[in-house]
């Protein structure tokens, strides 16, 4: 069991890359990956080189945003398959061994992850904000911290929590992680130690306080079963792309939903667009991923309020997002009829295509509503 | 009801997987489709629903024909109980409420189903979830079924009850497209047979036809031997 962990954390890379090597041949790298890099390069670089005037709508609420939206996007890795059970009984401490190293990938990826972040943000901070260095490595602890605690308290609350309560400790956790990022990067810019010391000592009694969890061999089919959703989740991204393609079901630990859990319906009438309203309307208000990653961008444009530009910048941000809206729409009814072996003899029905309409109208109000606030 | 069609058809541009299949399906009809793993009988279901990304030929259906389709591994709504599943199919179809649920019913029951009726189907054992297609399937009294693979993972009970909703589909008129390895039965219930052997028809017929064509005694003898 030597170094298993390594094998598997590399075994995982190749998997990941495979599957990326699927969708990207040397055209894609040479027409687009190469140029955006390119082109991203000379960006960056110019941030350095002179600041461009844009910086000056913003304030340090930019970097606690950046830094609160990347702790919220974090993922507990284990590296156990489900597939260690049979060995559990005879090899136990092995298990136990991979869930400790596993705690030191965590950190170090999250150091690593977080300071990619930090690397990005530098011109602002450098030269923008004026912040010094002292200042730059606090945020790096700080917000690497921050993330660790994320992503384990996130993995604790799946592990112990299911249903209602996990929706809400998981909403909590969230609300908390992201508020809480504010006042630590403005300490890290000002009392640079005061926003590193809570967090270290946060970060150093975590996995006492998560031993029978995070930690623990029991929960060896857990561990797993979120490994599973882990390594199939790029390739399930990439089939969500692709109208041709079926998408593949999801591993499920529940085996009630958790909202209408008695299938109670929401609308009266029965028809068909009814029908696929209200399967629109269920499948992704029960998908937990999805609601939390509607409520990150829901956060994110909140939290933007403090930053909205003014003249026509603001319009274009407001036709951006409209459009985009419309567009990840467009996906997610194709997820459900247009790829799907059951939606799948309904894609040419008129009752899909007025639904869709309909639900296009309804998400472009909000923006119209915007447009129109501008204009008065 | 059912003509195929296909030049060719494949997952890949100018790859083909499957070539030169042509049968037709009539009414109250069983036409079972055998062949070797690989030899190309799921992605001809596949060109017939319209799921393969390059085919050239047709597919045609008999004009405003009401279908289901059993893929041999059951798919559902992740998020939607068997209850809701039921609902919806029902409810797209506009199927009178009078008629669909008394089915449900009788059927949910006969499934030994009824007591997980707002659970998620994609958490059910897999002989449950083929009965959970299977009755998906019945909601809609299809005039044409196309099934792959039915008796994998259903317990001996029902697969006697499968055999029999077969029979009385095929007295009320429906037709119906098979694909199955288990070739004792298909001997025994099917009327017509498609053989698949490296992506084309090697014969098709009656028994008797398809065994006279291969100069086989029963219809193991028309599959390839694996080497």
């Amino acid at each position: 069991m030597k170094g298993l962990l390594l094998t598997r954390i590399r075994k995982d890379y190749n998997y990941q890359y495979g599957i990326l090597k699927t969708a990207i041949d040397w055209t894609v790298i040479v027409y687009f990956i190469l140029p955006v890099l390119f082109f991203t390069g000379l960006f960056y670089r110019s941030l350095w080189i002179e600041p461009p005037d844009w910086f000056n709508w913003f304030d340090w609420r930019l970097a606690a945003l950046v830094i609160a939206l990347s702790v919220l996007s974090s993922r507990w890795r284990t590296f156990l398959y489900e597939a260690d059970s049979v060995f559990l009984i005879k090899r136990r401490n092995q298990v136990e061994l991979i869930l400790k190293k596993s705690f030191i990938y965590n950190l170090v990826f999250s150091f690593m992850e977080t300071g990619i972040v930090i690397v990005l943000l530098l011109p602002f901070l450098i030269n923008f904000l004026s912040v010094s260095w002292l200042s730059v490595f606090a945020l790096w602890i700080a917000a690497a911290s921050l993330r660790v605690s994320g992503k384990a308290l996130f993995y604790f609350s799946w592990l112990r929590f299911k249903g209602w309560a996990l929706q809400a400790v998981v909403i909590v956790i969230g609300i908390v992680l992201f508020i809480g990022a504010f006042p630590f990067v403005w300490l890290s810019f000002y009392v640079p130690f005061a926003a590193m010391l809570p967090l270290i000592i946060l970060m150093a009694i975590l996995p006492v306080l998560l031993k029978n969890s995070l930690l623990s061999a029991n929960r060896i089919l857990d561990h797993g079963l979120k490994e599973r959703e882990y390594k199939t989740r790029l390739i399930k991204k990439m089939f969500s792309m692709s109208y041709e393609v079926e998408t593949p079901p999801k591993a499920k630990t529940r085996s009630k939903p958790w909202l209408f859990g008695y299938s109670q319906k929401i609308f009266k009438n029965a028809g068909p667009k009814q029908a696929l309203a209200e399967l629109f309307i269920k499948h992704y208000a029960r998908d937990r991923e999805f609601t939390y990653h509607i409520m990150r961008f829901f956060g994110a444009s909140g939290a933007s309020g403090f930053f909205v530009p003014t003249g026509w910048g603001y319009l274009i941000i407001v036709s951006f997002l409209a459009f985009g809206t419309v567009m990840v729409l467009g996906q997610m009814w194709a997820q459900l009829i247009d790829q799907h072996a059951i939606g799948g003899k309904y894609k040419a029905r008129d009752a899909y295509f007025k639904v869709r309409r309909i639900f296009n109208l309804i998400v472009i109000v909000p923006y119209l509503i915007f447009a129109v606030i501008y204009f008065i | 009801m059912l003509k195929v069609h296909i030049q060719s058809g494949s997952y890949i541009p100018n790859q083909s997987t499957i070539q030169h299949i042509h049968f037709q399906l009539q009414q109250g009809e069983l036409l079972v489709m055998i062949g070797s793993n690989g030899a190309g009988k799921s992605t001809t279901l596949k060109a017939i629903m319209g799921q393969l990304p390059f085919l050239e030929g047709e597919v045609v259906f008999q004009k405003n024909i009401r279908y289901s389709f059993i893929p041999e591994r059951p798919v559902f709504y992740d998020e939607l109980t068997l209850q809701e599943h039921l609902q919806f199919i029902a409810d797209i179809e506009e199927l009178p409420e009078a008629e669909w649920k008394p089915r449900a019913k009788m059927w949910l029951e006969k499934f030994q189903l009824m007591k997980v009726i707002h659970e998620l189907p994609g958490t059910f054992s897999k002989g449950m979830q083929q009965k959970a297609m299977l009755l998906l399937a019945l909601l809609t009294k299809p005039s044409l079924w196309i099934i792959d693979e039915p008796f994998m993972g259903l317990d001996p009970s029902a697969v006697k009850l499968f055999m029999k909703l077969i029979e009385e589909e095929r007295k009320r008129g429906a037709g119906i497209l098979m694909c199955t390895h288990v070739l004792d039965t298909a001997e025994k219930i099917g009327d017509r047979f498609v053989i698949i052997a490296e992506g084309t028809v090697s014969a098709q017929g009656t028994l008797e036809e398809v065994l006279s064509q291969h100069g086989a005694t029963d219809l193991y003898g028309c599959i390839p031997e694996a080497e």
